[in-house]
């Protein structure tokens, strides 16, 4: 039925900005994980709002009258929307293709946010690429908090990344992050470095061990880092400017809400200072 | 002219011997009934007795169903209750002759021909809920609340059973002679002899004495009189036949032969005008005694007849006796007619009859027992059904589609039925977020039953033109183009609809 190919890498092409960075992003992930590429162009729609209050004003015929009126102008309003859509589309094709990019690209245009197209792509793409500015209504974190694929999001320049920082914090989602990296090809070639914050006990120890032990099963170069503080976020962005990491990954949104209420969400906070492409793997 | 004869053969005496005996049996447990229905809708027993005579005697030649008993009934005896209370007995006569005249019309209008929306399930709940229905009526009986009820009435209601279920595995005689019938002449002998204080049938209240008459009902013949009994008729109408037309399905499954429904409601309604004139009360099918009359051998027009006969007979001239009956005998008689009636099978198969099937088949039982209508047990299946079978049909309804990637349009097919029950499914198989230059539907596989589905189609076409695309229906057959063409706001517009 719809044109989405399975397990591609689907590129946002939302902000203007982010344009060039998402499709570099998206060329860089495909090539690691020999995906097509799917280029997603989602604008609403524009739909008449009822402007004027025609009541008490309106002959008996005059309701189908006015539907044809407001039909026939929204079809062409919304013929002009999808024409610029369109030639977004090609022009982001063009340019993948002048960078010589091997696998498949096709595209994707409707007419609908941003947060329902990822709802629409979400359960059979491979990967999700958005730029770091958003133009829809909703916000970045709150697109990232109903994906059910994992979001690679980028800040307006992309570079490729030959390093990435993995901040483990033994919960559910990091270890849902930590299997998905063992299998995923998108790192194969990265050196990890597996951090996680907190006390250092035994039992964090033994869980940064173990995850450790098996990213090196899976045949990836890795560092582990026990980091000793409390502001998990403030302690991740210190380390990866110390070592100048160009990729951060992280389980997204893995609290409660109740404890984000609370605490705020390190997610949160990590979105908003980062200034590298930031892989986020979602709860669900 | 040897065909009349044939049929004349065939309807009345092809059985003549089981319709004379099972007819007689019938007869005795019409007696009881017709008693305590009388007392139910508040009159003299002889207005039950008299109906039941009437009723039986003219559906044996004007009926639809032979072998079915019709007679004075407690579903007909419910309605009926407030009239005679708040008007008396010459209104409930008008409205019996009134009920008549509006059966005799849906006969004439073949209405009978409805049957066939009452599924298999709906009957299925009917016929328990009567087992139900006819078990519980004889608790009364039975209770030891009652007067004169007591330890003699189990025996002799158990020794009734006891002869019911043991004399047909007699060799030779059990065969001849209806075992009800034995065990209502062998308890009453056995009563008489041993003089027993026991409940009887002459307890019931006083038996006629004499053979009915011909009489206009005593009421003002005015508008003001027919308001009143209008609404009783039609209720008395509707019920009856219902209960008529159920009663002749099941005879219909049990004897394997089929019957002229819209010969039965004519027939219905002609019984309750000679009733109505004949001073008796509004009657129908009975389906306990019809049961009694099947399965005591009862086939032609023959046992109907004598069941009617016999009844006035007995009542008339063999009161003395005929009171003498104890009702522990009849009782037992019921019990049987109720383990019969019931059926078992449905339970059984409980678990691997489909769900709606079991679903339909409770509601009627559950509605019929509660509120002792058999209108609204039918009423609430019947629409189960139909509910369920619409939700069946609006499943086939599949839709899918091609991408054309050089024009950026797409090609959907739709295969299958659009009615109000499908079309929330039908719009939600096409996807109108999709930025495409154009939409070819086409619908030459499918087929647009009503307004909800020419709206709804309506409805897609106009949300996809809003999104910029271009739209076309192709494939419309002849009789969806019609509601379109009448129905559709866009019939006007240039989408292919009426090309």
């Amino acid at each position: 039925m719809s044109n989405l190919k399975p397990d591609s890498v689907i590129a946002c092409l939302d902000c203007p900005d982010h344009v060039q960075a998402v499709l570099a992003a998206s060329m860089w992930a495909s090539t690691r994980l020999q995906a097509p590429i799917g280029l997603l162009h989602a604008v609403p729609s524009m739909q008449q709002k009822a402007a004027v209050d025609y009541s008490g004003c309106l002959n008996i015929d005059d309701e189908s009258y006015l539907l044809d009126q407001f039909t026939i102008k929204e079809h062409l309003s919304n013929s002009e929307l999808k024409a610029q859509g369109k030639l977004l589309l090609y022009q982001a094709a063009a340019y993948c293709k002048e960078h010589r990019h091997k696998r498949n690209i096709y595209t994707l245009h409707r007419h609908e946010n941003l947060n329902e197209s990822i709802d629409y792509v979400d359960d059979k793409a491979q990967l999700v690429v958005i730029g770091h500015h958003v133009t829809c209504k909703a916000n970045l974190s709150q697109l990232v908090r109903l994906s059910l694929c994992p979001i690679l999001v980028t800040h307006a320049s992309f570079l490729a990344p030959t390093n990435a920082l993995f901040a483990f914090d033994n919960r559910p989602t990091s270890h849902k992050l930590l299997n998905w990296l063992c299998k995923t090809p998108l790192v194969r070639a990265l050196t990890i470095h597996i951090v996680m914050v907190g006390k250092d006990n035994s039992e964090n120890c033994d869980a940064l061990r173990e995850a450790y032990a098996r990213l090196k099963q899976a045949g990836i170069n890795c560092k582990k880092v026990l980091l000793n503080g409390r502001d998990v976020s403030a302690a991740l962005t210190y380390y990866q400017n110390e070592h100048n990491i160009g990729l951060l990954m992280t389980g997204a949104f893995g609290q409660s809400r109740l404890r984000e209420l609370l605490q705020g969400s390190d997610t949160k906070k990590l979105l908003g200072s980062t200034k590298t492409p930031y892989l986020l793997f979602p709860r669900a | 002219m040897t065909s009349f004869f044939d049929s004349l053969r065939d309807e009345w005496f092809s059985n003549v011997r089981g319709d004379i005996l099972s007819g007689t049996v019938v007869a005795l447990a019409l007696i009881p009934e017709a008693i305590a229905f009388s007392i139910i809708a508040g009159v003299d027993p002889k207005v039950g007795l008299y109906a039941s005579f009437c009723i039986a005697v003219v559906i044996s030649f004007v009926g639809g169903r032979p072998g079915m008993i019709s007679a004075a009934t407690g579903a007909m005896a419910l309605v009926m209750v407030n009239l005679v209370a708040d008007y008396g007995l010459q209104y409930l006569l008008a409205a019996t002759l009134l009920c008549g005249v509006i059966q005799i019309i849906m006969g004439i209008l073949k209405l009978g021909n409805l049957m066939r929306f009452v599924s298999r399930s709906v009957v299925i709940g009917f016929v328990n809920a009567l087992a139900i229905l006819i078990f519980a009526a004889q608790i009364p009986e039975l209770n030891p609340m009652t007067e004169r009820v007591g330890m003699t009435v189990y025996i002799m209601t158990a020794a009734g059973l006891a002869i019911i279920y043991l004399f047909p595995l007699i060799p030779k005689i059990g065969r001849v002679l209806p075992s009800p019938l034995i065990c209502i002449v062998g308890l009453t002998v056995v009563a008489m002899y041993l003089n027993l204080d026991i409940r009887n049938v002459g307890s019931m209240g006083d038996l006629p004495d004499s053979l009915p008459m011909f009489l206009l009902p005593d009421i003002p013949l005015n508008f003001n009189t027919l308001l009143i009994i209008a609404p009783y008729s039609v209720a008395l109408a509707i019920i009856g036949l219902l209960e008529s037309m159920m009663t002749a399905t099941i005879v219909d499954d049990l004897t394997d032969t089929p019957s002229n429904k819209n010969r039965e409601c004519r027939g219905q309604g002609i019984a309750n005008v000679v009733a109505g004139f004949f001073g008796g009360m509004a009657g129908c099918a009975m389906i306990g005694q019809s049961m009694i009359n099947v399965k005591s051998g009862g086939r032609a027009r023959l046992s109907t007849l004598i069941a009617g006969v016999v009844l006035l007979i007995m009542v008339v001239f063999l009161s003395q006796w005929v009171s003498q009956i104890p009702m522990a005998a009849l009782v037992a008689v019921m019990i049987m007619v109720s383990i019969g009636t019931f059926n078992w099978q449905s339970i059984r198969e409980f678990k691997t009859h489909p769900k709606s099937f079991n679903i339909v088949m409770l509601s009627t039982v559950l509605t019929t027992v509660f509120t002792h209508n058999l209108a609204y047990g039918v009423l609430v299946g019947v629409l189960l059904s139909t509910l369920f079978f619409a939700n069946k049909i609006g499943h086939f309804l599949t839709v899918f589609s091609e991408y054309d990637d050089d024009s950026n349009s797409r090609y959907y097919y739709v295969q299958g039925q659009v009615f109000f029950a499908s079309t929330t499914q039908f719009l939600q198989s096409f996807d109108t977020k999709e930025a495409l230059d154009s939409i070819q539907i086409d619908v030459s596989q499918a087929h647009f039953w009503d307004v909800s589905a020419v709206d709804t189609l309506d409805k897609l076409v106009m949300r996809l033109q809003r999104e910029g695309i271009d739209v076309k229906v192709v494939g419309l057959n002849s009789a969806s183009r019609t509601l379109i063409d009448r129905f559709s706001v866009h019939d006007r517009r240039d989408i292919g609809l009426l090309d």
